[in-house]
């Protein structure tokens, strides 16, 4: 039994997890010794790691107007059903009250 | 951008190009770390650390070729030695693994969850062989400088290994 293709195919590569190479540099950015802080490097590291930041919080803000705006829309969505369940139920109540008048007389 | 050009750069305190080297490397290093923990989590730990003994080791290294003999050495050791930091076993046995009529699609996916399944019961050297052979696709001389270890030694650990999976793969009885 050759089973070579099947360990070529159980063991080919797979890819990092996204943004592999970015936590690589966070890493090295906070363990940067202090002689290494006014390196190059390190001023890129500090203006990439600023730019993410922004980047995390704008995108945050963003999700969080998201969520407000569906919850508004899902609060006019049951306000409108309770609206539209009140007006059924006040003529169902008035058949009701027609019905029971009828049978008195 | 050549990989040699990658390298002097990073070398010379280019972050960019050093990112772009991780990148270049990083589904080799990824891999062969899950191909032996098989926990992600653990993997990608492992991985980092590598880059980030890579990141000290800029200046020692002289070429693309040597960045990734040095990777691929360093990210076997560390596996070997984390395997038997905690004596990885296998979560369940390979018997429970359904074998038998599914559909082909599906008996790809189980062989190879099978094969890694059987792989991690292998002692930690001799996993790391198979997976420098199968993932890598080195020879058995360049296996044995990556390890440190006699050529003779890399090819019975191969042969003892393949013995082992071949013997266990074997189907049992008819396919249903």
């Amino acid at each position: 039994m050759n089973i070579e293709p099947d360990l070529q195919r159980a063991l080919r590569r797979q890819p990092a997890p996204p943004d592999f190479a970015d936590r690589v540099l966070a890493r090295i950015d906070v363990q940067a010794s202090p002689a290494s802080r006014r390196s190059p490097v390190r001023q890129w590291l500090a203006a990439a790691a600023a730019a993410a930041l922004v980047a995390t919080g704008a995108a945050q803000y963003y999700t969080y107007q998201q969520s407000v705006a569906e919850a508004e829309r899902i609060r006019q969505d049951i306000r409108l059903a309770l609206q539209i369940t009140s007006e059924k139920l006040a003529l169902v109540q008035a058949r009701v009250d027609a019905s029971l008048s009828d049978s008195q007389r | 951008m050549d990989r040699d050009d990658t390298l002097a750069r990073a070398r010379g305190g280019d972050a960019a190009a050093f990112a772009s080297l991780v990148r270049q490397h990083q589904s080799m290093v990824f891999s062969l770390a899950l191909h032996m923990l098989r926990s992600r989590p653990a993997a990608e730990d492992l991985a980092q650390e590598v880059f980030l003994e890579l990141y000290r080791s800029l200046p020692r290294l002289e070429s693309g070729a040597h960045a990734t003999s040095w990777l691929r050495k360093v990210t076997g050791h560390r596996c070997i030695d984390e395997i038997r930091r905690r004596q990885h076993r296998p979560e369940f046995q390979v018997e429970e693994m359904p074998e038998r009529g599914i559909f082909p699609v599906a008996r790809e996916v189980f062989l190879a969850d099978r094969v890694q399944r059987l792989l991690a019961g292998l002692p930690a050297r001799a996993r790391m062989v198979v997976v420098l052979r199968f993932q890598e696709e080195l020879e058995p001389a360049e296996i044995a400088e990556t390890l440190d270890m006699p050529v003779n030694t890399v090819k019975s650990h191969l042969r003892r290994s393949l013995a082992v999976l071949r013997a266990k793969l074997m189907p049992q009885g008819p396919q249903v």
